[in-house]
């Protein structure tokens, strides 16, 4: 009961003002998991109303909203922007460039998603151009350049995500001797401090509450570790350690314990925390190859998440290891859950409604909403499914 | 008296897979459920028409299958790596029973080559017309019931066959339907190479099943085919799996 209640003030403790708003990567929390209520339980035939549909430039970047505007990254022949539009017609309302255009055979751009955080928009370019801007004119407020700690443009781009802890930007920047973490000042981008030797893995860190203490999780090429929000280090497990590839971010289960994936055979690991005396200890209860998240990480529900293991789409009792289902024909997908349904965007731009329960795989309407490679998860918020690849954005309504 | 008990326990506790089939069974069943000998027997030639997906990508794919063990794959807009669609290029891989060989791989490559080993091997697991359970002991094949196993959901009876010309391959038949759900072939499934093919959304088509989805695993990588058009015994001739002469 004690757990139950401890859980509880640790999620309230990290939303947001208005749990509609899908302010970050990955939404409120981090975790995939949009705060919403009475959405459609089935589609109809041919899937939920289209709002709109715009043309956008090229990148993997995701869509964070707040109120009435959202905001996301593109980019052109010349550059890199970070943009705000209007959620209910998608029409462009500023667009700030912040870099010039990084190309890749596998789709150019942007890979990183803005966070929203009170008058201010932060985003990351390719890169490395670190930037704040005004949230209701895109006028610059400060950048900076991440390779200034000493790293080089990686092979897939900048792509982590900035997370705002209070007056702090924290961000993997890949930089040498003891700079792969850095906390920045959010208002003027100054050093707070800056942590960790190990090298870069793609990945955004997350914030955690445990035993009343809140603390970084980051995942590096070598360790998924926990800082202090003074940039100690306070745990920290091996995982994987000769892939620097591990774009999906550490996931948060039942408040106690850490799951982290990656895909390329790597597997999966699940570490167990323990909060005592103002210190985190740490515990790895197993690591296996029974989840390869590729580009986007699992949802979890309890112990139960939800995730793709490569290409195949799959359930599992994290705990366990236990595979409750599994469904193929969506290639490397993502996914988001609301309200006991997940929004799971396929490679192919195929959309699906699925139950989120471990009982059984069951589609509850699609659509072909895009064409062409989508790596890009679906953003739920105020009732409206916005989903994006290199070419369009669409917002539709499931609620 | 614990040993006793043990020995009991044992003597009465059923075995594993003490419900399952024989073999001969098993491949019986396996051969009803695809359209009967009869019917297998009639059919010499296969064209099947869909998409190949790799990297989130759609390539349109034409794939002639002709007995007993010829096949070619024509993929539109492959590129080496699958970055995106190229649509100047199309990769063929073909097998005409003794050679397998390849042509098209990127924009530098010009004219058919002969399959490096791996690609070979691979192409070779997917040439024969017929699985090997069919008329198994004619062709030498020997069969093993090893029991039951799940494959993605499905309850399967999982049969080990030790081709007659080496190698082996495990089938896992569905137990309502005696569909194979998958097939893996020992010994694969490195980086690149295939380990394990899933079968899916099975359709009857002139009397006969074919799975209108398949799921290959290679290694750290996976491949889709969306099957759309199945034309049985269209006309096909040898020299479609014969390699140009360079």
């Amino acid at each position: 009961m004690l757990l139950k209640g401890l859980c509880l003030i640790t999620m309230t403790a990290l939303l947001p003002v208005s749990a509609a708003d899908w302010l970050q990567f990955r939404g409120p929390n981090r975790d995939g998991v949009a705060i919403e209520k009475g959405l459609l339980r089935a589609w109809p035939e041919g899937g939920p109303k289209e709002f709109w549909r715009v043309p956008v430039g090229a990148a993997f970047s995701a869509i964070s909203v707040e109120g009435d505007k959202l905001y996301t990254m593109d980019s052109d022949d010349a550059g890199e922007y970070v943009l705000c539009a209007d959620a209910k017609t998608g029409k462009t309302i500023w667009r700030t460039e912040l870099d010039a255009l990084f190309t890749n055979n596998f789709g150019n751009g942007p890979r990183s998603t803005p966070t929203v955080e009170g008058d201010t928009v932060y985003a990351l370019a390719s890169r490395g151009t670190l930037a704040a801007v005004n949230k209701a004119d895109g006028s610059l407020i400060w950048k900076t350049d991440i390779k200034t700690f000493g790293s080089e443009i990686p092979t897939w781009a900048f792509c982590a995500a900035p997370l705002i802890v209070d007056d702090q930007l924290i961000l993997e920047t890949g930089g040498k001797d003891g700079k792969n973490l850095v906390s920045f000042n959010k208002k003027n981008g100054e050093v707070n401090w800056t942590a960790s030797n190990d090298d870069q893995a793609y990945s955004s860190p997350v914030l955690m509450e445990l035993g009343g203490i809140r603390h970084i999780v980051a995942l590096s090429k070598e360790h998924i570790a926990g800082f202090t929000l003074d940039g100690k280090e306070m745990w920290k497990q091996a995982f994987v350690q000769e892939l620097g590839i591990k774009p999906a971010p550490p996931l948060i289960i039942e408040g106690d314990k850490i799951f982290v994936s990656a895909s390329y055979d790597a597997g999966a690991k699940l570490v167990q925390l323990k909060a005592s005396g103002g210190e985190i200890q740490s515990e790895s209860l197993w690591e296996a190859k029974v989840m390869n998240n590729h580009f986007n990480g699992s949802v979890a529900q309890g112990r139960i998440i939800y995730g793709f293991h490569k290409a195949t789409f799959k359930c599992m009792d994290v705990v366990t290891q236990e595979q409750k289902w599994v469904k193929r024909g969506l290639g490397k997908g993502s996914l988001i859950m609301s309200d006991g349904l997940l929004f799971v965007m396929g490679e192919r731009g195929r959309l699906v409604l699925v139950e989120a329960t471990p009982k059984a795989y069951t589609e509850k309407g699609s659509m072909q909403v895009l064409t062409g490679r989508c790596w890009t998860q679906p953003t739920l918020s105020n009732g409206v499914l916005y989903v994006r690849n290199n070419k369009e954005m669409v917002a539709l309504k499931v609620k | 008296m614990q040993a006793t008990l043990m020995l009991l326990l044992m003597l009465s506790a059923p075995t594993p897979f003490s419900d399952a089939p024989s073999v001969e069974e098993a491949a019986n069943n396996y051969l009803k459920a695809v359209g009967g000998a009869q019917k297998q027997a009639s059919i010499s030639t296969l064209k099947l028409t869909g998409m190949y997906v790799y990297n989130g990508i759609e390539h349109p794919m034409v794939i002639h299958r002709k007995r007993d063990d010829k096949v070619r794959f024509d993929i539109q807009g492959l590129n080496r790596f699958g970055t995106q669609f190229s649509p100047e290029i199309k990769v063929v891989r073909a097998y005409n029973g003794k050679e397998a060989w390849g042509m098209g791989e990127s924009r530098q490559s010009k004219g058919a080559y002969a399959l490096p080993a791996e690609a070979a091997a691979t192409l070779k697991n997917e040439a024969p017309f017929e699985c090997p359970l069919v008329d198994y002991k004619k062709k030498g094949h020997k069969l093993l019931m090893v029991g039951s196993a799940d494959v993605d959901g499905a309850d399967t009876w999982h049969l080990e066959v030790t081709l007659a010309g080496g190698g082996k391959q495990h089938w896992y038949l569905n137990k309502k339907t005696w569909l194979p759900a998958k097939m893996a072939v020992e010994g694969a499934g490195g980086r690149f190479a295939p380990g394990s093919w899933i079968f899916d959304e099975w359709r009857k088509v002139d009397g006969i099943m074919i799975a209108h989805f398949v799921f290959m695993e290679e290694g750290i990588f996976s491949r889709e085919y969306f099957i759309e058009k199945v034309e049985v015994n269209p006309t096909v001739q040898d020299s479609v799996f014969n390699k140009p002469a360079s």
